[in-house]
Parts: C-alpha cells; sequence; structure tokens
C-alpha cells in the first residue's frame, strides 16, 4: 500500500505540472467564460432597448399609439421612450442617423403621415391601405444577440395593432375573433415510454433529453482522450530516460507499478475531467437552460443508485481507457512515438460521442449497435438516456461489459510487465520489417 | 569467500537471434567484475538478464544465493541496476527522486538517512533541489549512482559506469565503487574504457558476440598476451575472435 501510494504520488507530480495545470484551466475558463458572454447578452434582452418615436401625423390613431407604447412600458415610456421632433420627418437618412447616435439609441420608429387618416378609412369600412411604421435601426449597442431586440419591436408594433383593432372594433378581443380555434400547449398530452407527460409534446422531451446528453458523451471523449495521452506519453517517457527498468528492478511487486500507473492517470484524469465539467456546466447553464424545458420539468431524474452506476461506469470506462493505453504504451519506444498512438484511442472514444449525440442507438442497424456496444466508452456516455428512459438491459449489459473489458486489459497489461515485450518490443523476424518496428522505430 | 552471483551457461535469444550464447561467470562478495566487449556483444543484456529484467532463454543464475527463475522478487531486494544512459523523472528535482526510491527500501527514518546518503554521494551541493530536467550529463549520472548505491545493495550491476563523464567525475566515480567493495558490496560493471577496467577490477570477462572468450584479473591477462594495457588485450582477443 505504501509503496502504491508512493508510485501514485510521483505519477501526479509528473502529470500535474504547471504546464499541464495551466492549459486545462485555460480551456476550462474558454469555455466558462463563453457561457458567461452569452449569458450576458440573455441577460441585455429582458431590459427593453431605449427607442426613438418620430411622426408626421398628429391624428388621434397616432395620439392612442402613444398611450399604447407606453402601456407596453408598463406606464414606463418616459425612461425608455425618446419622442423626436417633428421637424426631423422627411429628413434625410443620415440627418436621422445622426440624431440617433446622439440620443444614444439604437432603433427609431416612425409612424406615417397617413397613419392615422388609413386607419381611421379602415374603421370607416372604405380603408384600402394600412397605417405604416418605418423603423431605422443603427448599430451602435448592438451585440450578438442585437437581432433579438427586432423581437422586441415586433412584439410592441404587435402590441399596437392589437389595442388598435380593439378600439375600433370595440369590446370584444380581436385576437379572438381574428383566430376563434386554439390547441392550446398545456393540452397536448404526450404517451412516452411508458408514462403520460401532460402539458409536453414529443419534441419538449427529446429537446431535454438531447440537451443532457451532449454533455456527458463530450466529457467522457475528453477524460479519455486526455488521460489516454498521458499515460502514454508518460509510458514513452520512461522508456526513453529508462526510468521504467529502474522501476522494474526495484523490490515492488509488478502488479503495483501498474495499479500506480493506472490510479495516478486516473486521479489526474478525474482532476481534469471535473475542471472540463465545471467549466462546461456553467456554458451549458447560461446557454441552454434559459427557455427550455428542463428534465427536472418532465420528472426524468436519476435516483441515487442510478448516480453510483453512473460513476461506476465512468471509472471502468476510465480503468478500460488506461487499460488500452498502457498495452499500447508497452511497444512504444520514446516520446515522440508516443504521440502518434494518442490518435487511435481518441478515434475509439470520437465514434460513440458523435453516435450518441446525433444518432439513437435503438434505432442503428444491429452491426452498428454491435460495434459500438463493443466500444467500452459508448457505455457511460449512453449511460444516464437509459437509466431515465429504463433501459435496463443495456445499463447492466454495459456495466457487465466495462467490468470485464477493463479486467481484460489490465490482466494483459500485467502480463506483458511480467515479459520481455516491454524492453524489447515484439520480437522480430531477420529481413522483415515489422508493423511494430516500422511504425515505432528500431533501438 | 561467498558468491553472490552465480551465472551458470546463460543464454538469451531475441526472435532468432542469438544474443548470450552460454556464459558463465561468478562474481564473489566485495568484487569487482568488468565485462567488456565491443558494440552489441551482449553485455547490456547479460546485465539486464541479472537484473531481473529480461527472460534467460536457456542457463541459471544465483544472486546471493536466490534462483532467478524462481525467486526473482528475493533477488530485487538485494540487487541495485543502473541502466546505460538513463535518466530521472524530469519533474522531480534530484532530492524528490531520491526520496521517491528510498522509500520502496525503507520507511521514515531509515528512508531519510538513505536519502542523506544519496545526497552525499551524488555530491551535488545546491543543485540536488533543481529539477532534472536542469542537469547536465555527467550530474544526472551521478544522482543515478547516488540512488544505485544508496540502499546498501549486495550486488550492484552498473552498465557502462562511466560513460559521458569528464575525466574528474570519473575518477570521483571510480572511488566510490572502490569504497562500497571495500564495505562488502559486490560490483559488476561494464565499461568501454580500458584503462578504469585496468584500475578498478579485480576481474574482468570479455564477452564477444555473446560468448565469453576471456576471464582473468588484468594483471593475469596481460601476462597471458605479454602485453602491458588491457587496451592491448582487448585488440588481440578481438582480433583472434
Ligand atoms: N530488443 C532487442 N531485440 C532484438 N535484438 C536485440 C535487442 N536488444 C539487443 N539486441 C541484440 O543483441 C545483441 C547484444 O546487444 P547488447 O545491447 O547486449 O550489446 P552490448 O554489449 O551492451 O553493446 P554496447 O556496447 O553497444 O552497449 C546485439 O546484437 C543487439 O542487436
Ligand atoms: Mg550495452
Amino acid at each position: 500500500m505504501n509503496h502504491l501510494w508512493n508510485l501514485i504520488r510521483k505519477e501526479l507530480k509528473e502529470l500535474m505540472t504547471p504546464a499541464s495545470v495551466v492549459s486545462i484551466l485555460v480551456v476550462a475558463l474558454i469555455f466558462g467564460a463563453m457561457g458567461g458572454l452569452l449569458g450576458s447578452e440573455t441577460e441585455k434582452l429582458s431590459v427593453p432597448p431605449t427607442i426613438g418615436v418620430l411622426s408626421g401625423d398628429g391624428g388621434t390613431y397616432f395620439d392612442d399609439a402613444k398611450l399604447y407604447i407606453d402601456d407596453f412600458y408598463g406606464g414606463m415610456s418616459d425612461d425608455y421612450v425618446i419622442w423626436f421632433d417633428s421637424s426631423f420627418y422627411g429628413a434625410a437618412d443620415h440627418a436621422i442617423l445622426n440624431e440617433m447616435n446622439v440620443s444614444n439609441i439604437s432603433v427609431l420608429l416612425v409612424f406615417d403621415a397617413d397613419y392615422s387618416a388609413n386607419i381611421a378609412a379602415i374603421a370607416g369600412g372604405s380603408g384600402t391601405e394600412k397605417g405604416i411604421i418605418s423603423v431605422y435601426w443603427s448599430d451602435v449597442n448592438t451585440g450578438v444577440f442585437g437581432a433579438m431586440s427586432s423581437m422586441l419591436i415586433g412584439e410592441m408594433i404587435s402590441y399596437i395593432n392589437t389595442r388598435t383593432a380593439a378600439s375600433i372594433i370595440g369590446g370584444s378581443n380581436p385576437v379572438f375573433l381574428q383566430s376563434p380555434v386554439d390547441s392550446p400547449k398545456g393540452m397536448n398530452i404526450t404517451f412516452f415510454n411508458g408514462k403520460v407527460y401532460e402539458g409536453y409534446t414529443p419534441s419538449d422531451i427529446s429537446g431535454a433529453l438531447q440537451s443532457q446528453s451532449f454533455l456527458m458523451p463530450i466529457l467522457i471523449m475528453i477524460i479519455i482522450t486526455m488521460i489516454g495521452g498521458m499515460i502514454i506519453s508518460s509510458m514513452g517517457n520512461e522508456k526513453e530516460n529508462k526510468t521504467l527498468e529502474t522501476l522494474l528492478t526495484l523490490p515492488v511487486k509488478r502488479t503495483t507499478i501498474v495499479s500506480g500507473k493506472l490510479m495516478g492517470s486516473a486521479i489526474a484524469g478525474l482532476v481534469f475531467g471535473a475542471a472540463y465539467l465545471i467549466g462546461m456546466y456553467f456554458y451549458t447553464n447560461s446557454v441552454w437552460s434559459t427557455g427550455t424545458v428542463s428534465l427536472s420539468d418532465l420528472g426524468l431524474t436519476l435516483a441515487a443508485t442510478d448516480w453510483l452506476i453512473v460513476a461506476a461506469m465512468i471509472f471502468l470506462a476510465i480503468l478500460s481507457a488506461l487499460g488500452i493505453c498502457m498495452i499500447l504504451g508497452a511497444f512504444v519506444k520514446n516520446y515522440k512515438a508516443a504521440q502518434t498512438l494518442t490518435l487511435p484511442i481518441s478515434v475509439l472514444a470520437m465514434i460513440p460521442m458523435f453516435v450518441t449525440m446525433f444518432a439513437d442507438y435503438s434505432t442503428l442497424p444491429s452491426a452498428f449497435q454491435a460495434a459500438l456496444f463493443a466500444i467500452p466508452f459508448t457505455h457511460p456516455m449512453m449511460v444516464m438516456n437509459n437509466l431515465m428512459l429504463g433501459d435496463t438491459f443495456m445499463v447492466w449489459a454495459g456495466l457487465g461489459y466495462l467490468a470485464l473489458f477493463s479486467a481484460a486489459m489490465i490482466y494483459i497489461t500485467v502480463r506483458i510487465y511480467n515479459s520481455d515485450i516491454l524492453l524489447t518490443g515484439l520480437a522480430k523476424k531477420k529481413g522483415k520489417r515489422g508493423l511494430f518496428s516500422s511504425l515505432f522505430g528500431d533501438e | 569467500m561467498a558468491d553472490a552471483l552465480v551465472v551458470k551457461d546463460l543464454s538469451k535469444m531475441y526472435g532468432d537471434h542469438l544474443a548470450v550464447d552460454r556464459i558463465g561467470f561468478s562474481v564473489k562478495e566485495g568484487e569487482i567484475f568488468g565485462l567488456i566487449g565491443p558494440n552489441g556483444a551482449g553485455k547490456t543484456t547479460t546485465l539486464r538478464i541479472i537484473s531481473t529484467l529480461l527472460t534467460m532463454t536457456k542457463g541459471d543464475v544465483w544472486v546471493c544465493g536466490n534462483n532467478m527463475r524462481t525467486d526473482p522478487d528475493k533477488i530485487r531486494r538485494c540487487i541495485s541496476y543502473l541502466p546505460e544512459d538513463a535518466g530521472a523523472y524530469k519533474d522531480l528535482t534530484g532530492r524528490a527522486y531520491l526520496k521517491f526510491m528510498a522509500r520502496f527500501f525503507s520507511g521514515g527514518g531509515g528512508a531519510e538517512r538513505m536519502v542523506e546518503d544519496g545526497i552525499r554521494i551524488a555530491d551535488l551541493g545546491d543543485r540536488i533541489d533543481s529539477k532534472v530536467s536542469t542537469y547536465s550529463k555527467g550530474m544526472t549520472r551521478r544522482l543515478l549512482i547516488a540512488r544505485a548505491i544508496m540502499p546498501g545493495p549486495k550486488l550492484a550491476i552498473l552498465d557502462e559506469i562511466t560513460s559521458g563523464l569528464d575525466v574528474v567525475n570519473a575518477f570521483e566515480i571510480r572511488d566510490i565503487v572502490r569504497s562500497i567493495a571495500k564495505d562488502g558490496v559486490s560490483v559488476l560493471l561494464s565499461s568501454h574504457n580500458m584503462f578504469e577496467v585496468d584500475q578498478l577490477c579485480d576481474r574482468i570477462g570479455m564477452i564477444d558476440g555473446g560468448r565469453m572468450i576471456l576471464e582473468g584479473t588484468p594483471s593475469e591477462l596481460k601476462e597471458r598476451f605479454n602485453v602491458s594495457t588491457v587496451e592491448e588485450v582487448f585488440i588481440k582477443a578481438a582480433v583472434r575472435g
């Protein structure tokens, strides 16, 4: 146990160098900051933009419109609306733009000179033209979501529309007159996976499942690629510096040496993974949480025992990845050769990531299903959805397969550590340059 | 005196290449035995087998009375192996490296004393607290020799012991080796420096093409070939095959 801890500590010291910690933190921060940026853009929207209003018309319907705008702003139009002097009406565009910049507004509504007259004609039954409002947009204060303020203006204009129509019709709600039939969202009843969801459409449910099924595959992929790269590089380094040779002549069991390497990398992987997770948590929270239906809204949550299964799967997947990498690393001769070997492991992690993100496992052809099942990293990527939807077969079969797979990998690793292969590579036949020697170089 | 190492009829195949061919020799307690021979002769292969790193194809090896095939774990407890051009963990300081290694042999105070010994042998001054990645070749070699000697092995196996070291460093290391041998440590080393082998070794074995072609004390060998240096012995023996 003492020796194991000694080895783990050395492994951590080597893996958690200032350089690697900084690079991981930077990526995590970028995720977090991206989320923060998008989040603050989203927040801006809840504050209505200050607008300007200009009219070439002094009629009653424009006077009404002023009241409606004030209502739209909750009686606070003094704070948000700048009433332009009517002398600007008909002025050249650049003069208007100049005045907008001076007033520091990005939107100006201009009521047409015929606005009241046209609406009065409609009310009288003889109207052929609507009252027109032109909108000037200036790029002062335009961010990523600048387009969203056009939504707000759209809402304001339709509000003016509704109120104006109501005043013409008198009494009954013009929206009802125009569309007396409705199928409100709350009246959607969806049967899904043996449960009834009232008030949710299938797209709500698949959207909610999808938002979470993005996080896990990406996270698993990052962790696997990262720790895979770390352990293979560390093996390459140990070979190059012959520290492995020294280690293997010490009075320490080979299984302890293998476990020390595995656990050191697993701990480093989990720490770095947690850093990513926190970064991604901030990112997704600010981007996807607004407005969408969350899983807990749908009652799709995981029990404590489910979380244990998820944790076990992640742990076993990491162990499998490390096992594969240690076997690959055993054939590596130096640090440089190690770098090329990280590719297969990241490809192996990327395939199930893309499939679980963009396709539905259960609808794939069975040959694909079998291939995906065989890749150990598929299982932790799918486990959360499978648990929520109660697909217990996939959960337990996956867990069993992962346990067998990682045990096999560790067994093979220990066998290799007990053989010559670790130091000599695969024995080469004379004259033939084997795949391994051409890949990893001769001594 | 008891034999610290006995090698009998040792052979090693790499695939179908015979690298070591029925080698036999022994090293007594407190004796310094030097392996010499041209490049590719099989010296490193022999040392790696004795260090429990490679399996043997044929033959037998005993270290301190323990059989290699049945008790490699016991053998690891009484040997120290220094590979040719080895390095240490680059991100550790010299001191941290010695600590890491010492913990495998002893706990608590024992390990601390071992590290103190190691630091004294390495004799790197303040630089013992610098990262290994900043060391010169000679400094790294001194650190590694210190780490090989500090646990107090019964048999020290040192491959190309002073290669890459300057005159002063090589001289000091030879001194260290002599002094541990005086304390009863057996030393098995390989070297390409014939002057060094002559000065340092009690006995010499010359390997060529995987076979032990000569064995004896330096003076015996010089006498046999009627020459004045081991270098001349080497050349005459190598030409003769
Ligand atoms: N991993 C290996 N696979 C195949 N052949 C090997 C391997 N390692 C060494 N050999 C071969 O075994 C023979 C002995 O090599 P060894 O390294 O023991 O020589 P050496 O005496 O230490 O040489 P040097 O003085 O150059 O260090 C050489 O022919 C070498 O090519
Ligand atoms: Mg050699």
